[in-house]
């Protein structure tokens, strides 16, 4: 016998309201989540996110993408700015977006900051060097030049960005 | 068969229309609803995902060198690969496209989304309650598969693996459906498309001939065989003809064990007898379909058994999701066994037989080197296979108050499992769409290490048009924090 020559006639299916349910429920309440996330972030209200609040927050959370943007924006790298405790830590409440990559320990955000010019000043330099070197970040200073770093006063300068 | 009694009567006229009716009613409507509410999930995150660096912009700079028709005539003669077609659809959408890279790239994603969960739909045919009640299951699997997220958390800039899933699912529902003529062409045609788009297309041919051994005839016996001729003709033609050849072990990392070797272990390993690398790398990929374990060849979950080292969250959420659907397909596999000897299929039963046969199909082409996304095409028909699978164990569930209240605690925790991985798939979304981004902020620095700077004019225009895309024009969402994400990132 091939299935050429049958034909088959159902009869429905039993129901189980609770098997129904079981099955169901989990997968369309996960969707039903998700659209409802969907719609929060839409209106603008932002749930299980941090959003930037200015470009050292961004750079802080080490968003390149985002503190890229708020420089094309108009948002100054070496301005002070006052930023959340989740952030970076609760003792640091006003940065520059330049100390905030150092503290997020991004050489890449560094060098980003750098090709835009924003690291031109070599006093504002040295300073990112001795924050670097009191954070240990080894590599933000070979970046911006391990030499300046022997010059730091350890502790320093972090301390004076802590009391601000 | 969906439950209940068969009963079987001669009639030769039956052939292509065993299975249920095919009379839409409220129940098929709801299951479309859903299926919208599920892309419009997915395509939140997908339209927040920039086109990428590495294989998104660089694979386009190439696309505005060349027209059409050289340029697929130029990919027939590559080495290793042979995909004229990618580069034809790529080509296609850049120009359709006209400077709206990223509305026409990123849009094009959600289509083809929005296209294989109608697919999905179509051929699961929901038309009561119960059919609609494991819809949302059936799509929880088909995009929490890991097998799956490859082929939305990237696009070179077109996802070509998705390609592949559109053109084996869509080759599924012309060859369940009723016998037309157009169905004859239409396969040819598929098959051809996908196949000179990228290997895994092959798999098309697979599809077409597993329904057609079980009893389908959406598509004529003249047109299996036409269409086994063009699977024969694409061999001669790779190897005979153009001499493309396949790739090597050289050619990329892959798994192996406990971990991922680069090529030079691999030829250590395996430089003398390299079947036995080939069948290691078919049966893991057919395992990580039907276990979620090895992934990409690597028995990470095993390795941690074996060193009693905790699971991480994901891992165990994927262990339990993975071993109850495979454990309810197994089961519906051996109940429909006494139908099967006497060669009696209905669309159930095919869509089932044919997962098993994509499932064999996809982990042979895999031989080279392990990857999960490249098991998609059978990660689609295990979704398949499961939902008809679970729909048959809701129907045929005993009536005794305790066996169905065990049941209902094992399809929660199925449903459930299967749900936390699509959300799963989503935070690896928006997560690559975070990280394309990075990418893009720090394009000098990349390209630098690549030693890829563009010198050509239109190559740096577009390189800034996309940079701005990226950053400027469709800056993305903020990163997700919480503890409940320890249960999401890794899947």
């Amino acid at each position: 016998m091939t299935s050429t020559d049958v034909s088959i006639i159902e009869t429905p299916p039993r129901r189980s309201t609770l098997l129904i349910a079981a099955t169901a429920a989990p997968a369309i309440l996960a969707t039903m989540l998700v659209l409802v996330f969907v719609a929060f972030e839409s209106s603008g209200t932002m749930v299980f996110a941090i959003e930037p609040a200015n470009v050292a927050e961004a750079a802080g959370l080490g968003l390149g993408g985002e503190t890229l943007r708020r420089v094309r924006m108009g948002e100054d790298a070496t301005a002070r700015l006052s930023v959340r405790p989740e952030i970076i830590s609760s003792s640091v409440k006003s940065v520059t977006a330049l100390e905030a990559a150092v503290f997020a320990r991004q050489v890449e955000l560094i060098r980003m900051f750098d090709r835009h010019g924003s690291i031109a000043d070599p006093t504002l330099r040295r300073h990112l060097v001795c924050l670097a070197a009191d954070l240990d970040v080894r590599d933000i200073v070979e970046y911006l030049g391990a030499a300046d770093a022997a010059t730091c006063f350890p502790g320093a300068t972090r301390a004076a960005i802590v009391q601000r | 068969m969906i439950a209940g009694e068969v009963r079987l009567k001669a009639n030769p006229a039956a052939d292509a229309s065993i299975g249920r009716s095919e009379a839409t009613s409220p129940w098929t409507l709801a299951a479309y609803a859903y299926g919208l509410f599920v892309v419009l999930g997915l395509a939140y995150v997908l339209l927040d995902m920039p086109i990428q660096v590495a294989d998104g912009y660089t694979n386009m700079i190439g696309l505005g060198q060349r027209s059409l028709l050289d340029g697929v005539y130029g990919e027939f003669f590559q080495r290793s690969y042979l995909r004229p077609l990618l580069w034809g659809q790529q080509h296609v959408v850049y120009t359709l496209a006209n400077g709206r890279y990223f509305e026409w790239f990123r849009g094009w994603h959600v289509v083809q989304v929005l296209l294989l969960v109608v697919l999905f739909i179509r051929l699961q045919r929901p038309r009561s309650i119960v059919d609609v009640a494991v819809l949302p299951l059936g799509l929880a699997i088909l995009l929490g598969m890991h097998t799956f997220i490859g082929t939305v958390v990237e696009a070179f800039p077109i996802n070509t693996f998705m390609t592949i899933l559109l053109c084996t699912a869509g080759a599924a529902d012309i060859a369940l459906g009723p016998p037309k003529w157009w169905r004859d062409l239409a396969a040819l045609v598929l098959f051809v498309f996908a196949a000179l788009t990228v290997e895994s297309g092959l798999l098309v041919w697979v599809v077409f001939v597993a329904a057609w051994l079980t009893g389908a005839r959406g598509v004529s016996k003249g047109a299996i065989v036409t269409l086994t001729v063009l699977f024969a003709g694409y061999f001669v033609l790779r190897f005979g003809v153009l001499d493309v050849g396949s790739p090597g072990l050289i050619e990329r990392s892959s798994g192996y064990g406990f971990r991922s070797r680069d090529p030079q272990e691999l030829i250590a390993l395996f430089g003398a007898d390299p079947w036995r690398f080939y069948s290691y790398n078919v049966v893991s990929s057919i395992l990580s379909v039907l276990w979620s374990e090895p992934r990409a060849g690597v028995w990470d979950l095993t390795e941690r058994l074996v060193d009693h080292v905790m699971f991480s969250r994901p891992m165990m959420v994927n262990m339990v999701a993975s071993t109850l659907a495979t454990g309810v397909l197994i089961r519906d596999v051996w109940m429909r066994r006494r139908r099967w000897r006497v060669r009696l299929f209905e669309r159930a039963d095919r869509i089932v037989l044919i997962f098993a046969a994509v499932l064999v199909a996809n982990g042979a082409l895999s031989y080279g080197y392990t990857k999960d996304v490249m098991m998609s095409p059978a990660g689609v028909f295990y979704a398949l296979a499961v939902t008809v699978a679970t729909r048959e164990l809701i129907g045929q569930a005993p009536r005794a108050a305790a066996v169905t209240i065990v049941l209902a605690m094992l399809m929660a925790a199925m449903s459930a499992a299967w749900a936390v991985r699509a959300v799963a798939v989503h935070v690896a979304v928006r997560q690559s769409g975070m990280a394309v981004r990075e990418q893009w902020a720090y394009l000098d620095q990349w390209l630098e290490t690549q030693q890829n700077s563009a010198s050509d004019p239109a190559a740096l225009a577009l390189q800034r048009q996309l940079q701005d895309d990226a950053i400027v024009r469709h800056p993305g969402k903020p990163a997700l924090t919480g503890d409940w994400m320890t249960w999401l990132e890794g899947q």
